[in-house]
């Protein structure tokens, strides 16, 4: 774990890993919409509505996944003071943010022909919305503190607190009554989808994993960025000083 | 093919989402490689203007020696 402290060096083995993770986003978020869109059926019930489902999906699996990467990266951050950890925190936030928006605007897009409502406060959608807010907060604490260190302690301890809401996101079909439908994928006893419909919701869960992992990746790598261009910044400032 | 674009009367609310999505991927994927790239070209032309500092240890061993 600690091989990886050294910002040098994980810049070095991302750019191993994304000239590999870009194109298989590409390829397989092609493969993804074909399957999606063209090659698979229309659902006796809803219809070709369903194909809303292959972007839902795996938009919330990534918005929960984000927010254990950053829950991760506060811990990490909180116990062992690894350089890397806030900076990795910091750059999955926003991708956790856009997902978490997505998968509640295509699930209220979804839900208004097939519930007949846009919006209802069951405990699935509230719980997400919560996640939402969550991230907003965890952004504006990072901007919220003009020392680098105190900022990263703050948005670290937010995210610790609020991994308790993942389970209840994860559990929220299965603990109330809710409008929103149990899980039919990532369950005890295996998925109850129809198997037409995997496929295209298989290859759609991991273009979305290569496409998180590609961004964040970037983000990390601008973040260290920005905190040599501060470091430099410092070191010619001192320079001119002294030299003066 | 006009089938697939009707989508069954729900054309709206498909297209609707998969555009939106489109667009938010797209969006978030240009500015952070576009961010990288800056960042880092910035970082490199710092460096090369930032002067190394003298190393006074150096001289010390040399001394000692």
């Amino acid at each position: 774990m600690h091989w990886f402290a050294n910002p040098a060096r994980f810049v070095r083995l991302a750019d191993k890993i994304l000239p590999v993770a870009f194109p298989m986003t590409l390829v397989l978020m092609g493969a993804g919409l074909y399957l999606a869109l063209f090659a698979s059926p229309a659902d006796y019930q809803q219809g070709d509505s369903v194909r809303i489902m292959y972007i839902h999906v795996p938009s919330a699996y990534l918005a929960l996944f984000a927010y254990m990467v950053m829950a991760a990266s506060g811990f990490s951050t909180l116990v062992w003071r690894h350089p890397l950890a806030d900076v990795a925190g910091k750059a999955a936030a926003p991708i956790g943010l856009c997902f978490t928006g997505l998968a509640l605007a295509t699930g209220s897009i979804w839900g208004k022909p097939m519930w007949g409502t846009w919006w209802e406060w069951d405990a699935r959608l509230t719980s997400m919305l919560v996640l939402f807010f969550l991230y907003l907060g965890y952004i504006a604490l990072w901007g919220a503190f003009e020392d680098r260190s105190k900022a990263a302690r703050a948005a670290a301890i937010l995210a610790l607190i609020g991994v308790i809401n993942i389970p209840i996101i994860k559990f929220s079909v299965d603990w109330w009554t809710t409008l929103h439908q149990p899980a039919s994928l990532f369950r005890m006893g295996g998925p109850t989808i129809d198997p037409s419909m995997r496929p295209p919701l298989y290859v759609m869960l991991a273009a979305f994993q290569f496409y998180f992992i590609t961004i964040w990746l970037w983000r990390i790598k601008a973040e260290l960025a920005s905190v040599r261009i501060n470091a430099l910044r410092l070191q010619l400032i001192r320079v001119k000083r002294d030299a003066s | 093919m006009i089938d697939m674009v009707a989508m069954d009367g729900y054309a709206p609310y498909v297209w609707t989402c998969y555009g939106l999505v489109l667009v938010v991927l797209l969006y978030l994927g240009v500015s952070s490689w576009l961010k990288q790239k800056n960042l880092i070209a910035h970082a490199k032309e710092l460096q090369a203007a930032t002067p190394r500092r003298p190393r006074r240890d150096r001289e010390t061993v040399k001394g000692a020696s």
